[in-house]
């Protein structure tokens, strides 16, 4: 058999007039649901919302945690006394042994 | 056992006649009762379409109706010049082609779909047996074969409607041919090709 007869075959449909008829009916069907107002359509951008809202969440938690966990940072040693005219240093050795250091602003002991 | 095959007469392919660019352009610019007719001039052939690409009643009405408030929907974006019916027919196979991928129904062996019965039982019988043998195709596949070897449209034609090759589309008709042949030849021998 040839395709012609093939696709004959295969261009078979229900009546013409249940053809017209569910055809009408599909017709009506899309007018009404175009005429429903807008708003109740599902707003489909608003579904990623909370998804986004419990990652950053997540992020500021997982941010306040890295601080909290760092170390502090060292304090800062005092400055060393220097005055205009003698420099003055003070060393504990680990024996203890207090050395204390006095330079003139010559650089002598 | 042999059936003797009844091929109901079919008209030749008609020439779809677009609607007139007039009702069209009344329609894009938001004349509702241009709408209303333009979607009664065209809701016969949507269906049919509709119809050939799902197997059934049910299916091809969600289908169609979907397909023509796209249309009424997206009016604004057919551009004057170009071919309506490929632009509709665009709509409703893309349609097609979602409800198919939100179904995944089982492919590859013939269904049993619920077609309705018909008032005249040869018809009725034939619509069930092609539809069964269609239904082993996939979508891809019997779109292509509807739309080349059903509607008549060149390889070219509808590769603009399925957006894809034109030698894609007609390789897709000539394989859902074959796979409809191999069915529908189980029960009207005189389809088998001769080897």
């Amino acid at each position: 058999m040839s395709d012609e007869q093939l696709n004959k075959l295969l261009s078979v449909l229900p009546a013409d007039d249940a053809v017209a008829a569910a055809a009408a009916r599909s017709r009506r069907k899309a007018l009404a649901r175009l005429d429903e107002p807008l708003r109740s359509r599902p707003r489909r951008f608003l579904a990623w919302a909370p998804g986004l809202a419990v990652a950053a969440l997540v992020l500021i938690v997982a941010g306040a945690v890295q601080l909290l966990r760092s170390p502090a940072p060292p304090a800062a040693s005092p400055p060393e006394r220097v005055s205009a005219e003698r420099l003055q240093m003070h060393w504990v050795l680990s024996d203890g042994t207090r050395v204390h250091w006095t330079f003139t602003k010559d650089f002598n002991l | 056992m042999a059936t003797a095959l009844t091929i109901m007469a079919q008209p030749a392919r008609p020439v779809a006649e677009a609607p007139p660019e007039e009702l069209i352009l009344a329609a894009r610019d938001g004349h509702r009762p241009s709408l209303e007719e333009l979607l009664t001039s065209i809701e016969r052939r949507v269906y049919a379409l509709a119809y050939r690409l799902t197997g059934n009643r049910a299916a091809a009405e969600d289908l169609s109706q979907e397909a023509l408030l796209k249309v009424c929907r997206h009016i604004g974006r057919y551009r004057t010049g170009s071919s309506f019916w490929g632009w509709v027919y665009r709509i409703v196979v893309n349609q097609a082609r979602d409800n198919y991928r939100k179904a995944k129904p089982e492919v590859g062996e013939p269904s049993e779909l619920a077609v309705e019965p018909d008032v005249d039982p040869v018809r009725g019988e034939q619509l069930r047996l092609v539809m069964r043998a269609m239904s082993c195709l996939t979508g891809r596949e019997r779109a292509a074969l509807v739309l080349i070897d059903i509607e008549g449209y060149s390889g070219r034609e509808a590769a603009a409607v399925l957006g894809c090759l034109a030698i894609t589309a007609r390789t897709r008709a000539a394989q859902a041919r074959k796979k409809v042949r191999r069915v529908l030849s189980r029960h009207y021998p005189e389809l088998r090709e001769d080897r």
